[in-house]
């Protein structure tokens, strides 16, 4: 199945506009997905110590399981105000 | 009614504070971060502002929300995108309650929550380059 992944941040210029399409199995995890992303992109090597996680606008656990279609995005620590 | 925008304009504090300045309240705090000059020992020319912009407005929502049950006040939350200069306001909030101390507890519990939770990310342009601020790290910028 497809995930939509959003990077942002410093990671955001790794892909084009910040968002890659990936092929993931069914009922993958958050963390199956950041293992995925890792192997692809070695600039993605620290995304799981150092980023939060979202999936479909709403903070994720790294355990969620992950349906056809979702948009997961990586966030590292924010900064705005 | 707890609201909260992100907008690529000048923030006009004073039609926010009107949304919170019923007859009801006695007390009107604002709070405004803006842009500063200086960062970790460098100057800055100038910040912008990169959001997640659904979910940065969903979660602003929550947190006006949430002051607003904690502490029984009117709570509006605005922030802005884009390039900001120095001086001018990158985000504002306003609470407005019957006395003074819900409001000052709920706009100062805001921002704090705004910093940890708001899937926001400032640029600074320095002297030395352009870099991205991720909590207590500045990374690089390349374009």
């Amino acid at each position: 199945m497809k995930v939509t992944v959003l990077l942002f941040g410093h990671y955001r210029e790794l892909a084009d506009g910040g968002e890659l399409m990936v092929e993931v199995n069914e009922g993958t995890t958050v963390h199956s997905l950041a293992d995925t992303l890792i192997n692809r992109f070695s600039a993605l090597a620290g995304i799981m110590t150092h980023c939060r996680f979202a999936v479909n606008e709403e903070f994720a656990p790294l355990n969620a399981s992950l349906a056809e279609n979702d948009v997961v995005a990586v966030l590292p620590p924010m900064s705005g105000g | 009614m707890a609201e909260a925008n992100i907008v690529k304009t000048k923030i006009e504090v004073a039609e926010l504070e009107a949304k919170v300045s019923g007859n009801a309240n006695g007390a009107v705090c604002t709070f405004v971060g803006q842009v500063r000059n200086h960062s970790r020992g460098s100057e800055v020319a100038f910040l912008e502002y990169d959001a997640y912009e659904p979910m940065a407005k969903k979660q602003m929502l929550k947190i006006a929300q949430e002051a607003e049950s904690k502490w029984g006040c009117e709570v509006v939350i605005s922030h802005r995108i884009g390039r900001i200069e120095l001086g001018e306001a990158s985000v504002v909030i306003v609470a407005g309650s019957p006395h003074r101390a819900e409001a000052f507890e709920a706009c100062r519990w805001c921002i704090d929550t705004l910093k940890e939770d708001v899937p926001v990310w400032k640029r600074e342009t320095r002297p030395d380059g352009t870099f991205w601020v991720e909590g207590e790290d500045l990374l690089k910028a390349n374009g």
